[in-house]
């Protein structure tokens, strides 16, 4: 049976499909790798797989989509056993554990384009991002209703862009990785935990929308452990 | 970077972006300011059912229709964004934002209101660890689960609505002995098999391990304590306007500190106004736009001098009615597809 068919016809209409492909012409500079990891037995994977190779059609070979099973090395690496995870950019520093649907969906593309740019677009405040001498994970959780969420999620893949690999933003979604909710206790959306990955550290930074200077100070701080 | 325009409108909630349509369609170049998401509160009302034209509209879909009329007449739109001072007194209106200056000709405030908290123990503590102040967007943690919402407006009613189809039980706490809600969502939601009122009560405190476990009550009747077990806390019992920058910057405001407007949504300063919840009155979609249409009316008046007088060089009205036609399309086929849709 091909998912293809199957899922084709919902996921995005002729029209969504040529507003895509004219968004990718207009502001796609350069390549981006995007990998999609999946299992057996998930229930968004299908759905994400047929998205992601209709956007990498729409976008004329600039995504560079590949799809494979999470093998061991991703699993530990990830500390995840299960798919969907999507992985964009050279240093896979932006990451996406569970389906961009939603509301994420609108950040989901303007990520990728912005990823294809390597351009942060942040107003200020981003030199500091380039020089930090441990690595820091963003997980921003998320819901697919949370209208605030996707404003979040943008705010830690800039930065992450921003920091030339030093940062990797992680956007979380809630209902399909109910554990990782759990383990920062989250009830409320969007919720962003700030990590050291090596020794291994991590808090809540807040919950809501911060400032994007207030992030990325956060960011800085955690570092320095200030 | 200091930015010069017309007009800026602070806040992107139904006021703000129907005031950005009628500027921007008058030919003022216009900024709209938001620090958040589009929308404001509508962006997280489950439905609406009394915006004329809409028997039922969920809120985050009126949202994007908004938002689309905004973009295609022109607005320009920062979010997020956030305005952190104001000079509003004289000619030329300063608004400092956590990014830019912007310098304007009028300033339209429409920064709304936001939810009153509890101020009782335990509500900061657990805020997002049960307590919440979004059904929308965290309503699904809490499936097959047990809830309070506090409150018995419009807002605590329809939220309510929204969780009984996903929680196992829910209270709904109440310091009278009856809702304030419309008659119409007041008795969907006291039909609902999942839903206990508990009237005349008060919540004293929240309480917790990890997460909320539990809330301490006041029966106001019987003058008695007692607890009842949950997992979340919806709290909505009210709304304090988003006005102190407004106040700071010398915008009179009254008692409960909403601003002070005349019939022309004029504020004290000249060439500054308000419209929506910000101004307090009806706190509804329909008064917001409505307020919103004759703010943006005046501050055309203002910096034009006048329909015919026009003093300064505006930007021809250019609509593009080719891609007004496709944007409508836009609209329609996000109604039937998937991808902007929720999985829920
Ligand atoms: C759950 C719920 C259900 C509702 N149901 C209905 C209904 O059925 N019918 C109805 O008519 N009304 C309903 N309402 C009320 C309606 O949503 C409000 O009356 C309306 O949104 C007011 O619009 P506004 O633009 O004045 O303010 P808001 O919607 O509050 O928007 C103000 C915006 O300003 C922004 N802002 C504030 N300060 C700043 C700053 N310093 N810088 C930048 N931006 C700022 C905020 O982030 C916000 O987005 C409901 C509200 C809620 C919460």
């Amino acid at each position: 049976m091909s998912h293809e068919h199957e899922h084709e016809h919902e996921i995005l209409s002729e029209e969504d499909k040529a507003f895509i492909r004219e968004k990718f012409e207009k502001e796609m500079i350069g390549t981006v790798p995007i990998k999609l990891l999946v299992s057996d037995g998930c229930e968004y994977c299908h759905l994400m797989e047929d998205l992601l190779r209709i956007l990498a059609d729409l976008s004329n070979g600039k995504i560079q989509l590949t799809i494979e099973e999470i093998n061991e090395e991703y699993k530990n690496k990830l500390k995840l056993d299960k798919g969907p995870v999507i992985l964009i950019g050279e240093n896979e520093e932006i990451q996406y554990t569970g389906s961009p649907l939603g509301e994420e969906g609108w950040a989901f593309l303007e990520t990728i384009v912005l990823a294809s740019n390597k351009k942060h677009g942040l107003e200020d405040h981003a030199d500091k991002l380039k020089n930090l001498n441990k690595k820091v994970r963003i997980e921003t959780i998320v819901t697919p209703s949370c209208p605030y969420c996707p404003h979040a999620v943008l705010m830690a893949n800039r930065i992450a862009i921003a920091s030339e690999g030093k940062v990797v933003s992680d956007c979380v979604e809630a209902y399909e990785f109910p554990e990782i909710a759990d383990k920062w206790n989250v009830t409320a959306v969007p919720t962003i935990v700030l990590s050291i990955e090596e020794p291994y550290s991590g808090q809540v930074f807040v919950v809501g929308l911060p400032r994007e200077k207030q992030l990325i100070e956060a960011v800085t701080k955690a570092v320095s452990g200030e | 970077m200091t930015v010069r325009t017309h007009v800026v409108i602070i806040g992107g909630g139904p006021a703000g972006l129907t005031a950005g349509i009628y500027t921007s369609r008058l030919g003022l170049d216009t900024i709209l300011i938001e620090k958040a998401t589009l929308g404001g509160q509508v962006a997280i009302s489950p439905f609406i059912e009394n915006y004329p034209g809409f028997v039922s509209i969920p809120g985050p879909e009126l949202t994007k229709r908004f938002i689309e009329h905004a973009e295609t007449m022109g607005v320009q739109i920062k979010v997020p964004e956030t305005v952190i001072d104001l000079e509003l007194k004289g000619e030329v209106k300063k608004v400092y934002t956590d990014k830019n200056t912007y310098e304007a000709d009028a300033v339209i405030i429409t920064t709304g209101a936001s939810r009153r908290k509890l101020n009782v123990p335990g509500e900061k503590e657990f805020a997002g660890k049960g307590v919440s102040y979004c059904a929308v967007c965290d309503g699904a943690f809490f499936k097959g689960k047990t809830v309070a919402v506090v409150g018995g407006g419009n807002t605590a009613v329809s939220e309510a609505l929204h969780l009984t189809q996903l929680v196992r039980k829910l209270y709904i706490v109440h310091r009278r002995d009856d809702l304030r809600a419309e008659v119409a969502l007041k008795q969907r939601l006291l039909d609902s098999p999942n839903v206990v009122p508990l009237w005349n009560t008060i919540v004293e405190a929240i309480k917790g391990d990890t997460v909320v476990r539990k809330l301490v009550l006041r029966d106001l009747k019987k003058d008695e304590v007692f607890e009842i077990d949950v997992d979340g806390v919806f709290v909505a019992i009210g709304y304090a306007p988003n006005s102190q920058l407004a106040a700071k910057a010398g915008v009179l405001v009254d008692e409960k500190g909403y601003i002070i407007v005349n019939r022309k949504q004029e504020t004290n300063i000249k060439g500054v106004y308000a419209a929506g919840d910000v101004t307090g009155g009806v706190m509804q979609i329909g008064v917001a736009v409505g307020e919103a249409i004759v703010a943006a009316m005046s501050a055309f008046e203002h910096v034009t001098g006048g329909w015919y007088a026009k003093k300064k060089a505006l930007k021809a009205v250019k609509i593009d009615f080719e891609k007004l036609k496709t944007k409508e399309k836009a609209i329609e086929e996000k109604e039937k597809k998937s991808l902007f849709k929720f999985k829920l």
